[in-house]
């Protein structure tokens, strides 16, 4: 049976599925199908992909017959739009199962950007991560890209192969150390927590597998130096040459001993994990090996949510991991239990405000960001209320972002978030044709250089010549 | 045009990345080529509509038409072949 859809509906399946708000899917929605209005006047046919082809066809003058009274009449000569159905369309409409294979689900695989989606900047904000496979700019050949920004291109190579092995070594490492039998000491302090893990990929990473990153485990026993490579690299890597004396088998990446083992590590993994129950602490760091000064006990339960912040030295990658839950089977002590709660001091929070007149995007950064030149930020923010970054409209209320760091220690959020306001001013000149628009490409590449490599075909060449030209 | 053309249009035009352009074009096609599987006619206000005429035969598929809106004739009333 025949059901007719509405633009409506496509319009919020379009939203729920990209998390997308309402009004930018309508927004999208209606530029969409006025493009392809437009394209198929100016070029007579648009294509769109696996779906099918509009064309524009010419039918001549021929004669006819009206319907109501059976007169011979002459049909004019008029343009006629005939759609052609892509071979895709035709096999979904062939198959009742249908396979989406177009382009995988948005809510899968779209990070779109924030500014124009319901979750905060703050739930967005790794959107350095790895693009998808297409239209990635990491992955397009080496002569697309301009020589000056060639080495860009090799370090983000880098950074995401690098980040993905990371990902990938220090999820199984973490679960697998979780999962192994803790080392027993008989020092006192000492901690011994054992945590077991619902998460379902327990199974990533096996005894047997073997990732290596650099870094490595120095093992000192009975006075002989064992050097072995270690699965992967330290969570917030902390040296501590506290020397750990174990008693018990001990069972280390999978492999035991039977005998007293006096064990010195050289690299500690670290874990913060921050506890969703009360605690005096908002987060306790668990550890592996032992910390001095220990005492508080851990609470019985459980549920902790486990969030590492992994860094190297060549990526930068945040894992949230599933939630875990805890048991602690014996001696159980906090480690560090005057930990530091993880609260980010925040200098200016988020908040709206109406417009004045005589408000610029410019004077308001000065008067609440110290530095008139984060006005980008407030514009970046505030994309969808303001058109022209110089031309503001009073009474309208926008909302003045959150700065995390200071003004003069900005975090990288902000030079983030400031660099990206740039490259949307950047756009607006271009697109106005406003002389000289590249001067603020130059502020981007100042906050975040990484933004020009992300949107770098989005950049005319006239634009990254004078860009050279000026920062050099 | 073609899409990669459309996706650029509408990253201008909407003042979003290229990327996340295609992401969506590809989505609403997505969902389209979707509703159509589904033997459902989309209709567009001012553009047109979609639908599934179906064949006779129960072994062949059907065709997807397009009907144009009047607003979309009235657009291309002008329209002459090169």
């Amino acid at each position: 049976m025949t059901n007719k859809v509405y633009e409506g509906e496509i319009r919020n399946r379009l939203a729920n599925d990209c998390k997308l708000t309402k009004v930018f899917a309508r927004q999208f929605s209606n530029e969409f199908f006025n493009t392809i209005r437009q394209g198929l006047l100016d070029d007579g046919y648009v294509r769109l992909h696996q779906f099918g082809s509009l064309r524009l066809k010419w039918s001549k003058e021929r004669k006819g017959i009206h319907p109501q009274t059976g007169e011979p009449i002459i049909i004019p000569a008029q343009p006629r739009i005939q759609f052609t159905t892509a071979k895709n369309l035709k096999d979904t409409i062939q198959n009742s199962d249908y396979i989406h294979t177009i382009a995988e689900s948005c809510a899968s695989k779209t990070t779109i950007t924030a500014f124009y989606t319901r979750d905060s900047a703050d739930e967005l904000s790794d959107t350095n991560d790895p693009a998808p496979f297409y239209n990635s700019r990491n992955y397009l050949p080496d002569e697309i890209i301009p020589e000056s920004a060639q080495h860009i291109k090799k370090q983000s190579n880098h950074k995401i192969l690098a980040a993905s092995m990371m990902a990938v070594v220090i999820t199984g490492y973490i679960l697998h150390s979780l999962n192994t039998a803790p080392i027993t000491t008989d020092n006192p302090g000492n901690t011994t927590i054992a945590l077991s893990t619902q998460t379902p990929t327990v199974n990533t990473i096996s005894d047997s597998d073997q990732l290596y990153i650099n870094s490595e485990t120095v093992l000192e026993q009975n006075g002989s130096t064992l050097t072995e490579a270690q699965p992967a690299t330290a969570i917030n890597t902390k040296v501590d040459h506290e020397d750990v004396t174990t008693q018990t088998p001990t069972t280390y990446l999978g492999q035991a001993s039977d005998t007293q083992t006096s064990v010195s590590l050289t690299t500690e993994t670290t874990y913060e994990a921050a506890t969703t129950k009360s605690s005096p602490a908002n987060a306790v760091q668990i550890s592996n090996t032992v910390l001095a000064d220990t005492t508080a006990s851990v609470p019985e339960a459980t549920n902790i949510d486990h969030n590492s912040n992994i860094h190297s030295d060549s990526a930068s990658l945040d894992i949230t991991a599933q939630p875990l839950q805890a048991s602690v089977i014996q001696n159980q002590h906090i480690v560090n239990s005057e930990a530091t709660a993880v609260t980010t001091s925040v200098y200016f929070k988020e908040r709206p405000y109406k417009l004045k007149d005589g408000n610029s995007l410019w004077r308001l950064s000065q008067k609440n960001y110290i530095n008139p030149f984060y006005w980008p930020h407030i514009y970046q923010a505030n994309r969808y209320k303001i058109n022209n970054p110089d031309k503001l409209h009073t009474g309208k209320i926008i909302t003045l972002p959150t700065l995390y760091g200071h003004p003069e220690k900005l975090t990288d959020q902000d030079k983030r978030n400031i660099a990206e306001g740039y490259f949307l001013a950047y756009q607006y000149y271009k697109s106005k044709n406003t002389p000289q628009p590249y001067f603020a490409l130059l502020g981007a590449l100042k906050y975040d250089p990484t933004i020009i490599k992300k949107y770098i075909y989005e950049i005319s060449d006239e634009d990254w010549k004078n860009i050279q030209l000026v920062s050099n | 045009m073609t899409t990669s053309e459309l996706i650029k249009q509408l990253s201008i035009s909407l003042n979003i990345s290229q990327k996340d352009a295609k992401q969506l074009v590809f989505q609403e096609l997505n969902i389209l080529n979707d509703i159509l599987g589904q033997d459902n006619q989309v209709i567009i206000k001012g553009f047109g509509s979609f639908g599934l005429r179906k064949s006779r035969k129960s072994s062949t598929p059907g065709n997807v038409f397009f009907r144009p809106s009047k607003n979309l004739k009235s657009f291309i009333k002008n329209w002459r072949p090169e």
